[in-house]
């Protein structure tokens, strides 16, 4: 009755913002095409198939499966969608009534919120109010541009939220908290985007407050307040609990793995400058208004860079004026901090989310602050707005007349709403000029059917996968289609019938494997059969060919080659092609069920990058590793053991050191020389705004200047040093080195730092010899310096300390031995050997520091170096770098480059025999003649364009040198060329940076080489063990129920394993019954570097169970908030009941 | 003439002690440990003393006040012309000063629930 009501008594204001979202979305939608990508990818494609994803917290149709219990929040919208969809809605039907109902709800809603705060006769401020909240630039930049469906939601529901949230607190109505859920669960999209649960409770918290102490209404208020916002909390928590509970159980992980706090850190420092409060203040985000333009020039203009000051100056007027006002000036206050809270780091007060962050990891979600708490921004400045515009129009109104004063309040907010214009053009989604339209090829629907039909009798009983190739790492794609497509990979939508293998996670153990599994088909070394061994592991049974994916970026092999990989493996049936796809089907006898058992397995410690040599090695034996370390599986046939971590530095010989010390000690310009690496990595940081890198960079320069200074006081001015100094120093380097270790791994990845600190050491030592006094604090200090720059892996365990050492340029691994045995040093064999001078016969190896003249054995595939026996425990290995013969055409001659006025200099040599990932290292000695340095570039086939147009190279870096000075060397690694270069070359170009401008310069280089690193891989293999027969392995039927359960029977004749081919998590629970007896295993691996496996002791016939436990927390949770609603609706029945008889 | 010398000392004291206090808090929340960009150091020191002068000098509040606000004008002049980072000074100046000046008047603003006067 009531609601009948509010609606009749304003029909007019809700008339004019139907109309108004009636006009934009027809605006948005006339050229019949949905729009998608970006982070969100196509939300309204197919709610069907995402309600089938999202009613599980495991998301198996993303093959191979990961854990992604925030799509629950997506259930309620997609329930709503799907019923729509199956009325026949089209997507674009979907997503035009989507957008509409959105844009009313923002306009009713904060119309509504202005009436409830002020009161009725507020309408015409509150139909201005309601318009602002629709077009401001918050909205159309953050919300609409971004295009991310959570904040579509969360915008669109705070002024409900805020309503009946306040009328809780302050008429303690349960009808009011009722309604409040009611709106929570319809809007609980929102909160797939998990900041914004504490988005949401830090503004409910905001406004109750000021209901407590502006003004202060007593103890008895205060207390009845909280009690009330900590019931509404709790109704919250309880009807919300079936899936909340799951992320916080289940994220915090899963997130963790993929987030690091540095780069959270990293993230808020960086957008800290798009948020400095001229910005915030207008509720724009620069980079997508002015670098990026994407809603065009015009915002250049100083006119519209004017246009939104007027509604900052009428807030402002609000802000103020509203101080004077009971009813208004808590509204002030909570203004502005929502403003400091959305600024982020930016001044003033920032730092509270430095500190967060540090400390507290999950506040890691807010790490974009104006995306999280800017929503927020919106709707207190819709409030303030509110109150400025009444006093500015009550004063016009007394000041002249009330014509004049429309007049002023029509013309400000129609420049207010003019700045709003591409929302009215509909140009808001992707580039001004080149809307995000997306049109999905038909072939795309007719290749699902396609495999539908196929497959429909398959589906539980014998379920597979699909893998979509090219495989990409990240999660996002870009196809050629008719309008293209720029966003999240979306397979798992377009291919209903079976899950899709198509993309990345962010996770290194699932993403190596994968990365793994595409380049099967593009490496010469691997066979045919190790193909069909990986696609039997990723339980492939159909693959789809996209020959519309876009290759810039060097991240995909061209698909023509797949093509013609795919084409000549006779396990696969011939091509079905429809448009760009073309479809491959594993023969039914060649294909492996999704639960399968083996007892022929290999134990393998796993490398710590994407490799295929386990399986290739492995042959048909399956790869377990035992992540728990118990050593249940003593009797595996065989055991490859990879590194568990390498890295390669040069290690200075004491003549050189002692002569660079000498040059150091004597001349103090040397300094910035010798730390030249780290000068240009400060340059490097701060163009970035990598605080923390450039603090940690900091840190080691004015460290290496104590050291310096120290030295410099005891072996040039012969004075005692103050033992201050040195602990001060010592104090410096174990921040540096120990507290801030992930920092430092993060950032100080090159590895010339590494000889920064070798002269540290030596240094220190000296120093220890050299003074009775100050001796002991030396010497402690170089052990502890020592101890962690191995743990750090700078140097090696068995750094030579002032001696020659046996290998100057190595490569240190550390391979961690799970049982004591006699081991086999194995090499694979390199894929360009022929380039390689020096000849594999015999090798120099430290083992534990232990020399080894070795010599090599040459097997199949791999080359033997000898057999040691390793304790259980850490050991090292160091072996010498090899490299290749110089690859550049040039090979001696002096090279002259020059740049006058505006002609650039540049010298280019190509690389020889390049293939995508080798590795090189430069070297030269370069002169500048004039200018303050030069650049060099790694330029590659593979180098796309950005959106400004320019190259974006792999490495692109200014090298600072003085002019006048005699040749410096230079010698440096190259990073990895991309996956697919063929063509690779070095430059340089004699330029200096000055704003874009060309500098006069010219310099010479000599002796300049490139040579590619060896990139054999190296693993120890248990020695002595025999192949145990092979019996028969057993036999398995599955039924699979749902997503996340599994049921069947096993008979086996042997003990064995149970491979379920699911990426691995604790989650997955196997239990089998025999004999009415009841056996949970315990012993969960992980199965071929991603799967689950489980070790079954004993022969039997078994029934079995496969679930993913924390689904049942979904069901337990569904209970909980079911009762609560009913508690809840049931106490608001009583209450209005009990009101009614009185 | 003593008298007010022991009264200036008092009160000198007295800010002194407030400001030792004050300063680090303000300095934490608003450069952290960021000793390097040293206008964020200034503008501490300069946000602390308006917090002190406005708690010791109620008088002198309206003047902060409106020093906040020429600041903001100040902040959209250097916008709209294009200077972002001298904008970024002046207007966060701007609303730390009005954000300070603010907390001096909570008591009021308990007590009645808004500002009778500024």
């Amino acid at each position: 009755m009531k609601s009948i009501n509010i609606f009749k008594n304003n029909f007019p204001q809700f008339f004019i913002f139907l109309l108004v979202s009636l006009f934009l979305t027809i605006s948005w939608f006339r050229s019949g095409y949905i729009y998608g990508g970006g982070d969100v990818g196509l939300q309204v494609y197919n709610p069907i198939r995402i309600l089938e994803l999202v009613s599980y917290i495991w998301w198996e149709a993303t093959g191979p499966g990961s854990p992604t219990p925030q799509g629950l929040t997506a259930l309620p919208f997609n329930y709503f969608f799907s019923g729509l969809k199956l009325i026949g809605f089209s997507p674009l039907m979907l997503q035009s009534t989507l957008f509409f109902l959105i844009l009313f709800a923002m306009g009713t809603g904060m119309y509504l919120l202005i009436l409830f705060l002020f009161n009725e006769n507020h309408k015409k401020y509150a139909l201005l109010a309601g318009l602002f909240y629709i077009f401001n630039p918050y909205m159309m930049i953050q919300v609409w541009h971004r295009f991310v469906h959570s904040t579509f939601f969360i915008s669109a529901a705070l002024p409900f939220l805020m309503i009946y949230w306040l009328k809780w607190v302050r008429n303690r109505k349960p009808q009011s908290l009722l309604i409040f859920l009611i709106i929570n669960l319809i809007s609980l999209y929102g909160f797939g985007t998990i900041a914004y649960i504490l988005t949401l409770w830090s503004f409910l918290l905001l406004i109750t407050i000021p209901e407590i102490i502006f003004p202060w209404g007593g103890l008895k208020n205060a207390r009845r307040v909280s009690l009330l916002f900590f019931v509404g909390f709790l109704f919250w928590i309880l009807t919300n609990i079936w899936w909340l509970l799951p992320i916080f159980k289940i994220a915090p992980s899963f997130l963790s793995e993929q987030h690091s706090n540095e780069q959270t850190l990293a993230t808020i420092y960086t957008l800290g400058y798009q948020t400095v409060l001229p910005y915030s203040l207008q509720m724009i985000n620069p980079f997508y208004l002015f670098s990026q333009l994407d809603f065009g020039s015009s915002y250049l203009h100083i006119f519209l860079r004017i246009i939104p000051w007027i509604f900052v100056a009428v807030i402002f007027v609000g802000i103020i004026k509203g101080l004077f006002n009971p009813k208004s000036a808590k509204w002030s206050i909570v203004y502005l901090l929502v403003l400091v809270l959305s600024k982020g780091v930016a001044s003033p007060f920032g730092y509270f989310y430095v500190l967060g962050m540090k400390y507290f990891f999950p506040l890691g979600v807010l790490r974009n602050p104006f995306e999280k708490m800017g929503v927020l921004l919106p709707v207190v400045s819709s409030i303030v707005l509110v109150i400025g515009t009444k006093i500015i129009f009550d004063f016009f109104k007394v000041k002249t007349n009330i014509k004049l004063a429309n007049l002023v309040l029509l013309t400000a907010f129609g420049l207010i709403f003019s700045f709003c214009w591409p929302m009215f053009t509909g140009q808001i989604f992707g580039k001004f000029d080149k809307p995000e339209f997306v049109d999905v090829p038909k072939s795309y629907s007719e290749a699902d059917q396609w495999i539908k039909a196929d497959y429909s009798s398959d589906l539980h009983q014998n379920p597979g996968k699909i893998l979509h190739l090219p495989l990409t790492k990240g999660e996002s794609i870009d196809y050629s289609w008719e309008h293209g497509y720029s966003g999240l990979e979306s397979s798992a939508l377009f291919f209903t019938s079976a899950p899709s293998i198509s993309h990345g996670f962010n996770l290194a153990q699932v993403d190596n494997a994968l990365t793994s599994l595409y380049q099967a088909f593009h490496k010469s070394f691997v066979s045919p059969d190790t193909i069909l061994r990986l696609l039997n592991d990723f339980n492939v049974k159909y693959i789809v060919l996209h020959k519309d994916v876009k290759l810039q970026g060097g991240e995909f092999y061209d698909p023509k080659q797949t093509e013609e990989k795919l084409n000549s493996l006779e396990y696969l049936t011939p091509p079905k092609r429809f448009g760009d796809l073309v479809i491959y089907k594993i023969s039914d006898k060649f294909f492996r069920p999704k639960i399968s058992l083996t007892n022929k397995f290999v134990l393998l410690s796993p490398p710590d990058n994407p490799s295929l040599w386990p399986w290739i090695l492995a042959g048909d034996r399956t790869l377990i590793t035992d992540l728990s370390k118990n050593g249940e599986i003593e009797k595996a046939s065989n055991a490859f053991i990879f590194p568990k971590k390498s890295f390669s530095y040069e290690e200075a010989s004491p003549s050189s050191a002692i002569s660079l010390i000498n040059q150091l000690l004597i001349n103090p310009n040397y300094d910035n020389l010798w730390l030249s690496s780290l000068l240009n990595l400060k340059t490097i940081y701060r163009a970035n705004n990598e605080i923390q890198g450039e603090q940690l960079n900091d840190k080691l320069i004015s460290a290496s200047k104590k050291i310096l200074k120290i030295a410099r006081s005891i072996f040039v001015d012969n004075k005692i040093f103050s033992l201050s100094e040195l602990d001060d120093y010592a104090e410096e380097m174990k921040q540096i080195l120990s507290s801030n270790s992930a920092v430092l791994s993060f950032y100080a990845k090159d590895k010339t730092i590494s000889n920064i600190f070798q002269v540290h050491l030596y240094l220190l030592k000296a120093i220890a010899k050299k003074t009775p006094v100050g001796g002991n604090s030396a010497a402690r200090a170089a052990d502890d310096l020592k101890k962690n720059l191995v743990s750090n892996n700078f140097i090696s365990e068995n750094y030579a300390e002032g001696e020659i050492p046996v290998l100057f340029e190595k490569t240190v691994l550390k391979f961690e031995i799970p049982k004591d045995s006699n081991y086999e040093l194995l090499l694979t064999h390199s894929s360009k050997e022929n380039l390689y001078q020096e000849r594999y016969e015999k090798m120099v190896v430290l083992v534990d520091g232990k020399l080894n003249n070795l010599t090599l054995n040459k097997k199949e595939n791999v080359t033997s170096l000898g057999v040691f026996f390793l304790s259980k425990g850490t050991h090292e290995i160091d072996l010498p770098i090899r490299y290749s013969d110089n690859l550049l055409s040039n090979k001696q001659e002096d090279v002259k480059i020059e740049s006058i006025k505006d002609k650039l200099g540049y010298f280019e040599d190509k690389i020889s025999y390049v293939t995508g990932q080798d590795r090189y290292k430069v070297s030269f000695s370069a002169k500048v003649e004039k200018g303050s340095g030069f650049y060099i570039q790694l330029v590659q086939d593979t180098d796309s364009r950005g959106s400004n147009n320019q190259v974006n190279y792999q490495v692109n870096e200014f090298i600072s040198q003085p002019s006048g000075q005699d040749f410096r060397d230079y010698s440096f690694p190259l990073p990895d060329l991309r996956l697919t270069t063929k063509d690779a070359a070095v430059r340089f170009l004699a330029s200096s940076p000055d704003g874009g401008n060309l500098v006069s310069s010219s310099m010479l280089i000599r002796n300049l080489q490139v040579r590619r690193f060896s990139d054999e891989e190296v693993f120890l293999q248990d020695f002595g063990k025999t192949e145990p027969d092979m019996p028969s392995s057993g036999h398995i039927s599955i039924n699979q129920k749902t997503p996340t359960f599994y049921e069947g029977r096993i008979q086996i004749s042997e003990p064995a394993f149970v491979i379920f081919s699911e990426s691995y998590h604790p989650g997955w629970k196997l239990s089998l019954q025999k004999e009415n007896k009841e056996y949970i295993s315990n012993t969960h691996f992980l199965a071929n570097l991603y799967a689950n496996a489980w070790y079954i002791n004993e022969a039997g016939n078994y029934n079995f169970k496969l679930e993913f436990e924390p689904q049942n927390i979904v069901n337990y949770g569904f209970i909980i908030a079911i009762i609560s609603y009913i508690a809840l609706v049931l106490y608001s029945l009583i209450v209005s009941f009990k009101k009614e008889k009185v | 003439m003593i008298i007010n010398l022991k009264k200036n000392r008092d009160t000198l004291i007295k800010i002194l002690i407030q400001f030792i206090f004050i300063f680090p808090v303000i300095f934490f929340l608003n450069a952290g440990s960021l000793t390097d960009t040293y206008w964020k150091v200034a503008q501490s020191v300069i946000l602390t003393v308006v917090f002190i002068a406005g708690l010791s000098r109620p008088q002198l509040k309206k003047n902060i006040f409106l020093l906040g606000l020429y600041l903001i004008i100040i902040m959209v002049i250097l916008y709209v012309f294009g200077l972002v980072d001298s904008a970024d000074l002046a207007g966060s100046s701007g609303v730390g000063i009005i954000t300070m000046n603010l907390l001096t008047y909570l008591p009021e603003l308990i007590n009645l629930g808004y500002i009778k006067k500024i």
